[in-house]
């Protein structure tokens, strides 16, 4: 070994080729969510299955490859050019569009390590056209893939992709993406065997057992900063769109020295909406969050993960078993355990720590009957305000935290579907005052020129995000159908036909502000 | 190789003013000359003086680059800006595309945003995704939008509509108003015909938050340099006239980096390569660009943060560079940047810094000489630099010279990944390609990065410290024209595009009349922005027209686009419909400035540098694992005296605006054309 100093080559090395399997995943996929909305993973594991490097485009991915793999590894036997597939939530996926796959890498006939691949394929069978709609049982949501070799020796196995294709509704988008993501690992594959053979076998296997090292290494001086100490926190999701409302989230953090543990026990249990968390989910919130605070230099491999243990109750709301409901929970509940992380370790690092943003990701469903009896479905997030900090003032109608994804341009919307956008501007005055005060929401409001079915799934409806520090909280946000008879405020999960005519109006919670406000202005505006 | 007759060569001289310097760059009948003066922001009249002093001016013709609207953007220096914008969407120039810059930062920061809530005007009118009116823009709005742009002090304003690349009068009738009041007004319609409303707003705003810096600017080099001609580069790589520019002013943003991979591309392709690779490493920054045959463009762009649609060159930008300080985490991994010693204090061998820059590691492994880096008569200081690093050395328990190595490591690491970006990433092999190294510190690095990516081919131009300088002189005088034309691409559609490409193309040549150039060897090329129908996302296809017709040829962009998407995404459909979304003419000329050769060239020269002394450098023994460091006896050369006999590793050889090296398993020869072409010996 020559010492840590050089380390950073051989990250650049791994990481490089992590990013390159996504690059490449990105450039052949068809569908927009993988190549423009970015929503897809690659990694790679050493030959013991530990994650050496990952290039994850969204947090929610973050970790969550790890736990598929070391499950996977544990029954099935890869050899070379032989890919798994699987996207069960309860084994190390997290919700079921989300598809993950695993494939050896041989190098002098013996495994020298592992690459996987998590992509978030835009339908996946089910009932639901873009699989965000409100079911109550996994079995609703699309096809449940449990560990299955898609490829053999090389070639794609037709027995196992055949059956699979057959369930999708665009079969020959599917097709491409599926192919697209194998691609990327004959890719990383042929990039760490090639690694192998110029560096060695024993160096790179050195190498990735360094990397690991230099990341527990790293993370236990960065964690021993932090006081030590035991932190609680709880916050609330608003409801699960069937009735259950203020749904539990509970963390006790330890930090000691060099160690953290996040204890969710005391949370809520599994509720009947599609707001359950699996495991790999509630690790994924528990990660981004540990980046944040550790700063993002830190390698995201094994090295981290050691550093930190994660308790969960099964059946909880942060720990999903079959055949409990989860699609919402990538979007939703990731957000409120991020929320419930920082807001007990606010008082061990206030420099750090901002007040709560948005919460949600304020997710909005269309679907349109086209005379031929097909259906045309349009999804899209929207982004609230961020949370004030030490020492700046919330960004206004920015996505925060678990997700990163970009709006649809007014002008590319309305030349596709039959609605038109009547506004997207800044809700004034809805971030939380405070010394710093909170980013504003957004409105967003559609007009629609058709008949359609809309499906909302949103939070902070009931309670705005929290402030820090005596800041106060931002605004909640709200819904709103706007028809010829009159102006309905809409559930926070809702369902619901609409006409010609009417306008549906979201806007989102503004950001929590951060430290007492000293002007009497915050304190009168503070009060309504 | 230079068969054209001299006497009738043109002179033309490229100005380039950059951050540190300012070089110039001299081509004529009698040769070749480069010089360097010290750029400065309170008089850079001055320095255009000094530059060009002794000179006939009124026979030269100007070419002008500069970093100005570039550093205007990182600094947030712009002018006041009013947006104008369809009501309920002003503030789109908060919300952007609402994602965040750095997904791990828990308190999200954008870049400031350039126009503030109270100089945004929401105006009432609306027009259809089809392009019909569905409210009207009054007499009585405009008037009210004109007093109001009044009360906000604007010095600049941006109007941006929503779907104003289908029909523009709208924007037509608020522009005419305001620039009736003598407003600088940048109209969305005008600048970037093409939906996307949040792209083009940006654009709109950048163009007009730019135009008086710029304006300013290039007026006053254009007055100090007081030549024939005076032509300014713009991003893309092409020349146009400054009258042009300052419309455009947003345009000139990437011109030093644009003229740079020009000539990289021009010179290796001169050489023979067909691929080049173009590492161009500075004080601060490094960038890395790839280029075939075609010059390397890329519909976006964007500075500190901000995002635009322009054509620009397709650079990969590295926050890393010879400046960059080294320093250790605390796990004990070394880093390199991205805090940077700048011009000052500098590096601590310069005299003034204590931190350990990449250019003291360099100058520890004699890597750099003591004695020729610095070109003012200043000598570096190697007991400094030793000092500097001597701490980290300490740190990770090894020899200064180990750790000195281990920098230089570091910092080509990162070079490599950026080229791996550039090139694997995007489906290209780098070892096809030549890697044409420039920049204060590029031909330090250039071997050791090359290796490290199986490139097995370096080019070192002649004067590797000046080459944004030679590209502005090489550059072509263009025009582009695009517009947003969208529909399905079907054999009907191809006469009423070819009937627009040609009259883009009439306007393009009436824009370079206006040059006062002889249009008649223009040459003319083509693009539609094509994609399936249903996707998001374009490819600008090269397509022609049919011989001595005013239509398109269908077929062939039918089959480029099926080949193109294989290409670029892996899969094509080809039962498919295509939609276009943009068409695009450019109309250029020929600079009719040749690559010189080394016989006449001269060099302004304030000191002597050393010859044939004894020298010490330091690489890794077997060159390509991180073994310990190996002292090697080395010979100095001087770059203006090489012949074209085999130079071998390790070897140093001495320029007076970069110093090159040769490591061991490297071996090199000047070519014909004054390159200096290094090989690996494993090749």
């Amino acid at each position: 070994m020559t010492g840590m100093a050089r380390i950073g080559i051989w990250n650049d090395l791994f990481a490089s080729v992590a990013e390159e399997m996504g690059e490449t995943l990105g450039r052949s996929a068809m569908s927009p969510n993988i190549k423009e909305r970015r929503d897809h993973s690659c990694a790679i594991f050493d030959q013991n299955g530990h994650l050496v490097s990952q290039a994850a485009h969204i947090p929610v991915h973050l970790g969550s490859l790890r736990t598929g793999v070391r499950n996977v590894l544990n029954e099935i036997e890869l050899t070379a050019g032989d890919v798994v597939v699987f996207n069960d939530p309860y084994i190390g996926g997290t919700h079921l569009p989300d598809v993950s796959m695993i494939s050896a890498v041989y190098s002098e006939s013996q495994i020298i390590g592992y690459v996987a691949s998590k992509a978030h394929q835009s339908d996946i069978g089910g009932s639901n056209p873009s699989s965000m709609g409100l079911a109550n049982d996994i079995s609703d949501e699309g096809i449940l893939i449990p560990p299955t070799m898609i490829a053999l020796k090389g070639a794609i196995n037709s027995e196992v992709f055949e059956p699979i294709m057959s369930q999708m509704l665009n079969r020959e988008e599917r097709e491409g993406d599926f192919q697209a993501q194998i691609g990327a690992h004959r890719v990383g594959e042929a990039r760490l065997s090639a690694l192998a053979k110029r560096y060695g076998i024993d160096k790179f296997r050195g190498s990735m057992d360094d990397l690991i090292q230099y990341s527990d290494k790293l993370a236990q001086s960065l964690i021993s900063q932090i006081p030590s100490g035991e932190y609680m926190g709880s916050d609330l999701l608003d409801d699960d769109g069937f009735g259950n409302t203020d749904i539990l989230i509970r963390c006790r953090v330890v930090v000691a020295d060099d160690q953290i543990l996040f204890d969710f026990s005391g949370s809520s249990d599994a509720v009947e909406g599609p707001l359950n968390a699996p495991k790999s989910v509630t690790e994924s919130a528990a990660i981004y969050v540990l980046k944040c605070i550790l700063g993002a230099s830190v390698p995201m491999n094994e090295g981290l993960m050691r550093r930190v243990k994660l308790i969960t109750e099964p059946g909880s709301i942060v720990d999903a078993q079959s055949p409990s409901a989860v699609a919402a929970a990538n979007v939703e509940t990731s957000q409120r355990v991020v929320d419930t992380i920082f807001r007990a370790l606010a008082p061990a690092m206030p420099e750090v720590i901002p007040a709560a943003s948005s919460g949600g990701m304020n997710n909005v469903s269309i679907s349109f009957e086209r005379p031929d009896g097909t259906s045309m479905s349009y999804y899209e997030t929207i982004g609230g305000g961020a949370g004030a900090g030490s020492h700046y003032e919330g960004e206004s109608g920015i996505q925060t935290h678990m997700t990163n994804t970009m709006n649809t341009p007014v002008e590319a919307l309305e030349m596709s579907y039959p609605m038109r956008v009547r506004r997207y501007e800044i809700r004034n005055d809805s971030g939380g005052h405070g010394k710093n005060r909170g980013g504003n929401g957004v409105t967003r409001e559609y007009e629609f020129l058709a008949p359609a079915r809309i499906a909302l799934l949103t939070e902070r409806r009931a309670r705005g995000p929290w402030g820090l520090n005596g800041g106060l909280p931002g605004s909640p946000g709200f819904n709103r159908l706007i028809t010829s008879e009159g102006e309905y405020d809409l559930a926070a999960k809702v369902v619901k036909d609409v006409n010609e005519g009417d306008i549906l109006s979201i806007t989102t919670p503004g950001g929590g502000g951060w430290g007492k406000s000293d002007n009497k202005d915050g304190m009168i505006d503070g009060s309504t | 190789m230079f068969p054209m007759g001299r006497l009738e060569h043109p002179s033309v001289v490229g100005i380039d003013i950059g951050g540190t310097f300012t070089d110039f760059y001299f081509v004529s009948a009698e040769g070749l000359k480069v010089r360097k003066v010290l750029s400065s922001a309170q008089a850079p009249s001055d320095v255009i003086k000094m530059g060009v002093r002794g000179l006939p001016m009124s026979s030269w013709d100007v070419v002008h680059g500069s970093t100005i609207a570039t550093n205007a953007l990182i600094e947030s220096q712009g002018c006041r800006t009013a947006l104008v914008a369809t009501d309920g969407f002003q503030d789109l120039i908060e919300i952007g595309r609402q994602d965040r810059p750095d997904i791990y930062n828990p308190m999200p920061r954008r870049p400031d945003v350039l126009v503030p809530q109270d100089l945004r005007i929401g105006v009432s009118e609306r027009i259809s995704a089809d392009g019909g009116v569905l409210l009207s823009l009054t007499d009585a709005e405009i008037e009210r939008v004109v007093a109001r742009v009044g009360a906000t002090n604007a010095e600049a304003v941006a109007v941006c509509f929503l779907f104003s690349f289908i029909y523009p009068e709208h924007e037509k009738l608020i522009t005419d108003a305001l620039r009736g009041e003598g407003y600088f007004v940048t109209a969305s319609h005008e600048i970037l015909p093409e939906y996307r409303e949040h792209e083009r707003m940006t654009t709109t705003v950048l163009n007009s938050y730019l135009s008086q810096l710029v304006g300013e600017s290039v007026d006053e080099v254009d007055k100090a340099s007081r030549g024939r001609s005076f032509l300014v580069m713009q991003s893309h790589g092409g020349v146009t006239s400054s009258a042009d520019v300052m419309q455009n002013p947003l345009s000139m943003v990437m011109s030093g980096p644009a003229a740079g991979v020009l000539a990289a591309q021009r010179i290796s392709g001169e050489a023979g390569y067909k691929m080049m690779i173009s590492f161009d490493m500075g004080g601060t920054s490094t960038d890395v660009a790839l280029a075939t045959t075609e010059y390397p463009r890329s519909s976006e762009g964007s500075i500190a943060g901000r995002s635009y649609r322009l054509r620009s060159c397709d650079v990969e930008t590295v926050g890393a560079g010879g400046g960059s300080i080294a320093w250790i985490d605390p796990a004990g991994s070394l880093k390199v940047g991205p805090e940077s010693a700048g011009a000052s204090p500098g590096p601590a061998s310069y005299g003034t810094g204590i931190l350990p820059t990449v250019c003291d590691a360099n100058l520890v492994l004699g890597r750099l000489h003591a004695e020729a880096a610095l070109g003012n008569g200043m000598k570096m200081d190697r007991a400094r630099a030793i000092a500097a690093i001597e701490p980290l050395a300490t740190e990770i328990g090894t020899s200064v010279e180990d750790a000195a190595l281990a920098i230089a490591d570091i910092v080509d690491s990162n070079m490599a990944r950026a080229i791996r970006r550039v090139s694997l990433e995007k489906g290209h092999d780098p070892a096809q390609a030549v890697l044409v190294a420039y920049g204060g510190a590029g031909p330090q690095h250039a071997c050791d990065v090359a290796r490290a990516m199986d490139i097995n081919a370096v080019l070192i131009p002649p004067s590797p410290g000046a080459l944004s300088a030679q590209g502005l002189v090489m550059a072509d005088k263009t025009k582009e024209k695009a517009i947003g034309c969208l529909g399905v691409l079907t054999e009907r559609a191809s006469e009423t595009i070819g009937q627009i490409l040609d009259g883009l193309s009439v306007e393009n040549l009436s824009d370079l009349h206006r040059l006062s150039v002889r249009t008649e060897h223009a040459e003319h090329k083509y693009w539609l922005d094509l994609r399936y129908l249903g996707q998001s996302y374009e490819i600008s296809v090269p397509v022609r027209l049919l011989d001595g017709r005013s239509e398109l040829d269908w077929e062939r962009a039918v089959a480029d686009f099926h080949s193109l998407h294989r290409i670029q995404y892996g899969f094509s459909h080809q039962n498919k419909d295509i939609e276009h979304v943009a068409v695009r003419a450019l109309a250029s000329i020929p600079s009719g400035v040749i690559l010189g050769d080394r016989s006449a060239t001269e060099r302004d020269s304030s000191h002597t540098l050393l010859e044939g002394s004894e020298h010490q450098m330091w690489f890794h023994a077997d060159g390509t694992s991180d073994t310990a460091p190996k002292q090697y006896s080395t010979q100095v050369f001087l770059r203006d005296e090489l012949s074209s006999n085999r130079i071998d590793g390790p070897a140093l050889v001495l320029q007076h605006d970069s110093t090159v090296v040769i490591p061991p398993d490297f071996f090199g020869a000047a070519d014909a054309l004054g390159n200096l072409v290094l090989q690996s010996v494993n090749s």
